[in-house]
């Protein structure tokens, strides 16, 4: 049997995190998700994800930080960044920073499928 | 391309700053709250595609999910009322406007700037019955300048104080919190604000005392 693609889920709008984990779990991704930037690397450093998606603008912290954060953890964990307010400066910015994708809120769920494969495909 | 905003007056040209920042704000907001109903749709339409393949869907799950949108459609409201009520404090140079109305009307409009920078914003004193005579948008507009000065990512905690002065029908605003803004710029800052009180007939007043600053805007007002 097909191992699932463990996903966490960075974003302080809580309801839309457990919507998310809810819908890629039915799609068979075993998803989970925090609210901060903190709980994310505590959750990178003892779980073993296959991708984080992280919102850019989490509350009191820059997504793009909290990313290079998570890399000097693990390196090659793949991130794709959650924006609702897509500059190109900031998407620049993160995909510079390491990030392989990003997508626009609002989320497409089969757009972010086709991302999570690819990036997890890269591993 | 031609900036039209830049061959505004420099009144005209803070206006729209101030005006953009608020639209700025309260859609991010708005996008936010679709974003969560659009996924709770989808997660509707992910159970009613299940349930018809043959896997039940408890009724407390539709309820809960029914709960989550009325959540969010309640959210969008509330701003929806306040961006209206802001929109209209452009209609009239001259209204009465209630002090605390407009502060409110400011606070929720910006909540989430002080939320990205998890600064919480606390009023005491009431305001409650207070209203005065003045410009409904350029009375916002120096509320929020007075506010953003502490959105500099050094304040956890900003207090707002009301206080009345018996003598001579004024109240008082009396903002405080830490800074980390160099003293020179500041002190430009304190003096654009003070022209601006002055514009709407106020008076500002500043003290700073290490990275802490107190901003006291005295208002001429009524009380009901």
């Amino acid at each position: 049997m097909e191992k699932s693609l463990k996903v966490l889920i960075v974003d302080d709008e809580v309801d839309l995190s457990a919507t998310l984990v809810e819908r890629l779990a039915i799609r068979g991704f075993d998803a989970a998700a925090v609210e901060t930037g903190s709980q994310a690397l505590d959750r990178v450093q003892h779980d073993d994800f296959d991708i984080v998606v992280l919102d850019i603008k989490l509350k009191g912290e820059d997504g793009v930080d909290v990313m290079r954060r998570i890399k000097r953890i693990k390196q090659n964990l793949p991130v794709v960044l959650l924006t609702g307010h897509m500059s190109k400066e900031s998407s620049e910015e993160g995909l510079r920073a390491g990030a392989i994708d990003y997508i626009i809120k609002p989320i497409d769920i089969e757009d972010l499928i086709v991302k999570l494969r690819q990036a997890a495909a890269l591993k | 391309m031609t900036n039209n905003a830049s061959k505004c007056p420099s009144g005209s040209r803070a206006q729209i700053e101030f005006y953009g920042r608020i639209m700025a704000n309260v859609s991010h907001e708005f996008n936010n709250i679709i974003t969560v109903i659009s996924e709770l749709a989808g997660l509707l339409k992910d159970l009613s595609l299940a349930a018809r393949k043959g896997r039940p869907v408890p009724n407390e799950k539709w309820e809960s999910l029914s709960d989550s949108i009325s959540k969010q459609v309640a959210r969008g409201k509330h701003i929806i009322a306040h961006m209206n009520r802001f929109s209209h404090s452009s209609d009239e140079p001259r209204a009465q406007v209630d002090l605390g109305q407009a502060l409110e009307n400011v606070r929720v409009l910006t909540d989430r700037l002080f939320k990205n920078r998890q600064t919480n914003l606390s009023l005491s004193g009431s305001l409650e019955g207070i209203s005065l005579s003045t410009d409904p948008f350029e009375l916002r507009r120096i509320l929020f300048a007075c506010l953003d000065r502490f959105l500099d990512g050094a304040a956890t905690e900003v207090t707002v104080v009301a206080k009345r002065q018996e003598d001579g029908g004024k109240t008082e605003l009396e903002i405080s919190g830490p800074v980390s803004i160099a003293a020179e710029d500041l002190a430009g800052q304190i003096d654009v604000l003070t022209e601006q009180a002055r514009a709407i007939g106020s008076q500002l007043f500043f003290e700073q005392n290490g990275n802490q600053i107190r901003i006291r805007l005295v208002l001429p007002s009524n009380r009901e």
